[in-house]
């Protein structure tokens, strides 16, 4: 039987095709993910290597760890007196943005601009390639990765802006962090009171290193520091620091990963399509070779065995393929980020026991699982078919298809109430619609085989208007076997849709923003960093509340927090005498004395978030912060914001205190009455200029700006959604080929009978065409109606449903085009046949 | 209708493949075939009577020599145009699987005219159904037909286009004695009833004695030609040329 599947190494190969990519993208992700958290990881230790315990208030590297936090020097001669203690170095982590050569910040979305406290080598960190440590307080040693991008020498100036305005340095050093890259991450190294100087008060520091003495452990070294620790401040071993920021990172990366992941599943489950396909037919024309063995004497269970052992070989061996596929795909992945603007740190590949053991898992039993209905097929062939003719598989019987369409249309309506009475949390009602859609999708596709015949009769009619006997004929072979066609169209239709409903769902989300901040924003100007989520050095405050043209200026400080048993949200914090004055809640319970009472000890919530929280106004509620600290609030107004204050609102005083890493997130501007908005944006610019990276923007830029941000997240899925409407491509070329092959003989006497290559190629191009079309249509209006449940499913949050027209027949042409470009080498080879090998072969 | 025979050839040779392992199917052959005439071509498998038949057709390309259908050379000719030359001036019945599944009997023998872009001759395509036989089954799919009813859809269809000449490939070669009789029978007719040109390929000496002229064809080339022969007479003339091994 085996050696069947060296016989069609073809057709094999080109089933295997589609779980091998489906594995390699699961096993892609894994492998890319594993590599991003193994170069954390290394960046990590090597930056505490060396260092025992660690006391702390910072937050991980990964993220910007910026404003100021607590730590007094005065702990640091404490803890150097205690026994066991071999070193103690007070560090400091923040941001800091180096110039480049053309004058514009050095940024790479996505990756920190650090700047460092320099810390000696046992404390690791750094490890100088050029140079020496920075000492005076015009000394700077900058990453060796922006050194050689620039060509900046040791001895030259270079200008930096850190939380005070630009100011030049002259480079001491270069050096590196650890033995990974980067990934477009930078960093400037200060001497510690030149960077107390330039980002806390003197004194302070944000964490410190404690090195033990020989026989000193770090567990003991805890027990020894935390009775000295107020109780703001914690204390962990370096290697539980390492762990948590690892963790945190992978929470971040999290979102991406599972979305790579879903899309990996979406492509295996299409090719489990492709392999159901390949498998009906091969078995359909290989009857009578079941019927003869069944006839010699083998049993069912036999030819059973034999077809599954073939499935089973397919699976391993696109398994493995696809697992080398992964490393590419990893690749890839990493490509794509780079492309959407974002860089991430990089180790070495490797190939985790766990991933080659999930893609094989995967693979092999997708593979088995859509070919057991063709294989049982297969049983049923019964001895004495041997000598007779094939004849097409017969049609279902009416009662099951009653039954069948009847299912469906159950599992429909369940999908749709399922995702349209969802309450509670955004996120909850999130998944409870997009269960709902997997459901009416699942309806879907178990009714087309019963309806794919009208459909093809509608679909193929203008192509046999005037009576063209190509355009039936082709309508006809279509509709021959409806169930392969149907599973044909399903997979374009599944990557179709899902294209149309990020494309709808994206538009709506959108749209929202926007509306959200038309209604909200009363700032004239908003200054913010260029990338729009980098926090602005707090001197920006300064540098415009002295314009004239100002009347107003309030800033938004931003932190991640916990609300009682919510998830981590932003956390934001705002002076409530001044922060009426540049933006409208949009209250749905509360009023402007809501936020005039934000005193300390009470907090505002947005409407998603207090769901998650179950808490409403007059709720006392416990709020954590990112650090552990804890605090109890009373909720005094809930408000609706999915834009710009999402999560919870405190007072400036109290977020200050909690908060070890507050960041200035935008500093909003209100103009005096019958002021010039073109000479204020001039003069706003001019007072901006000491900050790079820094922009003021007018509210239709801000919208624009929220806009980007999914237009990136949307490019990244795209090229997802490329793949796997590519991969639904390679199954309309793959269930064509076979049934090309499958009519040779029909073919060549259609040849004999006067049909010219040309005649040959239009036929073929129609087939596919009619195949395109079905799957395009329906994938245009699943897609809508998926975006519909989805967003009817949020619009409580204000999601709305926006349907972009021209991209929604965009894509129906692009889906029609497929077919025609599908066609394409099923056709040539179609016109290459041999007529007279076709029509002599018996 | 141009004058002359409906198809004729000189100096046929088709060789396969190359240097020593070259195999000729076809030495050097000149027949010519009447209008209105039904000749049977017989001859062990591998005499090269397909081959002759496929060149005769237009559906392969001679090593060398030529041949003319309908007073067209058919030398020269591209697919294309051999294509275009097929579909109104040749008819074809094949030994089995002659029809379309898809399409309904009367549908299969309007195929090569629709194919063609030409118009249906309605009441020829009447006559036609009459005489095959098959009037009230036009709309049932092959899949709804006999064999031997198959086959007379097929025979309808080459007819059809009223063709210089029809090629018969073993047309009787799947069938029962009782059908392969009625076949025969609608062959004799057509030429008898409509003067069609007819060039049957077959082994079987029953069928061979229905037509006109008989070629004999032995390792590629015509070892005897003779005009009407009974059954027996062809069995004997078979022995003595030994076609029978």
């Amino acid at each position: 039987m085996l050696r069947n599947l060296v016989a069609r190494r073809r057709r094999a190969a080109r089933t295997a095709f589609a779980v091998l990519l489906g594995v390699s993208l699961i096993s892609g992700t894994y492998i890319f993910t594993d590599n991003i958290h193994a170069a954390f990881r290394e960046l990590f230790s090597d930056a505490t290597r060396g260092s025992a315990v660690i006391v702390s208030s910072r937050q991980d590297l990964a993220v910007r760890v910026n404003a100021p936090a607590k730590t007094h020097v005065h702990l640091i001669s404490l803890i150097r007196s205690l026994p066991g203690v071999a070193g103690v170095e007070g560090e400091i982590t923040n941001t800091a943005t180096i110039i480049g050569r053309n004058g514009k910040p050095i940024e790479n979305t996505y990756a920190p601009t650090l700047g460092l406290s320099y810390v000696p080598p046992q404390f690791g960190r750094f490890t100088f390639v050029a140079g020496s440590p920075p000492t005076g307080p015009d000394q700077v040693a900058i990453d060796q990765g922006t050194a050689q991008q620039q060509g900046f020498h040791v001895g030259e100036m270079v200008s930096i802006v850190t939380d005070q305005p630009l100011r030049r340095f002259r480079i001491s050093g270069i050096a590196h962090l650890g033995s990974v890259s980067l990934g477009g991450a930078t960093f400037a190294v200060f001497s510690l009171p030149t960077a107390q100087s330039l980002y806390l008060e003197n004194g302070r520091v944000d964490q410190i290193a404690v090195t033990a003495t020989k026989d000193t452990t770090a567990a003991m070294l805890i027990s020894e520091i935390r009775p000295l620790l107020s109780p703001e401040l914690t204390v962990t071993s370096a290697q539980t620091e390492d762990d948590a920021e690892v963790a945190g990172i992978a929470d971040r990366l999290g979102i991406l990963t599972d979305g790579l992941l879903a899309f990996g599943f979406i492509a295996v489950f299409l090719g489990a399509f492709a392999i159901f396909n390949t498998f009906s037919m091969t078995i359909a024309e290989r009857t009578g070779e079941f019927a003869l063995l069944r006839a010699l004497g083998a049993t069912r269970r036999q030819v059973l065995d034999a077809v599954m052992l073939e499935a089973a070989a397919i699976g391993v061996a696109a398994s493995l393929v696809g697992l080398l596929g992964g490393f590419l795909a990893a690749i890839l992945i990493r490509a794509l980020f780079v492309a959407i603007g974002s860089s991430l740190p990089s180790a070495g590949i490797s190939l985790q026991l766990q991933t080659a053991e999930l893609g094989l898992g995967v693979g092999l039993l997708v593979t088995i699982g859509a070919a057991l209905v063709p294989a049982l097929r297969a049983t049923r062939v019964p001895p004495l078919q041997a000598l007779r003719e094939y004849q097409a598989p017969r049609k279902s019987s009416r009662r099951s298809d009653w039954l069948r369409s009847a299912a469906a249309l159950a599992l429909f309506a369940a999908g749709l109430i399922l995702a349209l009475t969802g309450s509670g949390s955004a996120s909850h009602r999130l998944t409870r619609s997009a269960v709902g859609a997997g459901a009416v999708v699942l309806a879907i596709v178990a009714v087309s085989p019963i309806v794919i015949d009208r459909m093809v009769r509608i679909v193929g009619w203008p192509l046999e208007r005037g009576g063209r006997i190509l355009g039936r004929l082709a309508r006809e072979n279509s509709a021959r076997n409806s169930t392969r066609t149907a599973a044909t169209a399903s997979s374009l239709m599944i990557g179709l849709a899902l294209v149309l409903f990020v494309t709808v769902y994206a538009n709506g989300l959108r749209t929202s923003t926007n509306r959200i901040i038309d209604r909200t924003l009363l700032a004239d100007f908003t200054i913010q960093s260029s990338d729009g989520s980098s926090p602005i050095p707090p001197a920006t405050v300064e540098a415009v509340t002295t314009l004239p043209e100002v009347q107003a200026v309030a800033s938004l400080t931003s932190a991640e927090g916990r609300l009682g048993r919510s998830g981590l949200v932003a956390a934001e914090g705002v002076d409530p005498s001044t922060f009426g004055q540049v933006y409208r809640f949009d209250w749905v319970h509360g009023s402007a004395a809501s936020l005039a009472s934000l005193l300390p000890g009470s907090v505002l919530v947005e409407q998603d978030t207090a769901r998650s929280a179950h808490v409403s106004v007059g709720d006392r509620i416990r709020m954590t912060t990112e650090t552990g600290l804890q605090s109890t609030v009373t909720v005094r107004g809930i408000y609706r914001d999915q834009a710009l204050l999402q999560g919870f609102v405190l007072p400036i005083s109290v977020f200050d205190r909690l908060f070890h890493q507050p960041r200035i997130q935008a500093v909003f501007v209100k103009l005096a009455p019958g002021t010039s908005v073109a000479g204020a944006a001039a003069q706003l610019t001019t007072s901006l200029r000491p900050f790079p990276g820094v922009v003021a923007r007018s509210k239709q830029q801000v919208e624009a700006e929220v806009g980007s941000h999914v237009n990136g997240v949307l490019a990244l899925f795209y090229a997802l959604l490329a793949l796997v409407v590519g991969m639904s491509l390679l199954g309309i070329v793959n269930t064509l080929s076979l049934s090309l092959h499958e009519r040779t003989r029909e073919l060549g006497m259609l040849r004999a009978l006067g049909m010219t290559p040309e005649q040959t190629r239009v036929l073929i191009r129609d087939e596919s065409f009619i195949t395109a079309a079905l799957g395009a249509i329906a994938g245009v209006v699943l897609g809508v109606l998926l975006a519909w449940i989805v967003t009817l499913a949020l619009a409580g949050d204000g999601v709305v449903f926006a349907l972009p027209v021209l991209q929604v027949l965009g894509l129906l042409a692009l889906g029609l085009l497929a077919g025609v470009v599908a066609s394409v080498l099923p056709a040539r080879r179609a016109v290459r046949l041999d007529v007279l090998a076709a029509i002599s072969q018996e | 209708m141009t004058k002359g025979p409906a198809v004729y050839c000189r100096y046929l040779i088709k060789r396969y493949g190359e240097g020593e392992t070259a195999v000729e199917a076809l030495r050097g052959i000149a027949v010519s075939f009447e209008r209105g005439s039904f000749t049977a071509i017989m001859g062990p498998s591998g005499s090269g009577k397909s081959t002759l038949m496929h060149l005769l057709a237009g559906l392969d390309r001679p090593t060398s020599g030529n041949v003319w259908l309908d007073g067209t050379s058919l030398d020269g000719l591209d697919d294309t145009e051999l294509t275009r030359l097929r579909r109104t001036r040749v008819g074809f019945v094949f030994q089995s699987l002659n029809l379309i599944p898809v399409l309904t009997a009367e549908e299969n023998i309007v195929l090569p005219l629709r194919i063609a872009g030409e118009e249906i001759d309605e009441g020829w395509l009447e006559r036609l159904l009459r005489a095959v036989g098959v009037e009230d089954r036009r709309h049932h799919l092959p899949s709804e037909l006999s064999g031997g009813q198959q086959q007379r859809v097929a025979l309808a269809r080459a007819l059809m286009s009223r063709p210089s000449v029809v090629f018969a490939d073993e047309p009787t070669g799947n069938l029962d004695s009782h059908a392969t009789e009625v076949i025969l029978a609608m062959l004799r007719r057509a030429v008898d009833d409509f003067g069609q040109t007819i060039v049957m390929v077959t082994h079987d000496p029953l069928s061979a004695a229905h037509a006109d002229r008989i070629l004999f064809l032995q390792d590629g080339l015509v070892v005897r030609e003779s005009e009407r022969l009974s059954a027996p007479e062809i069995l004997d003339s078979m022995k003595t040329l030994q076609l029978l091994i």
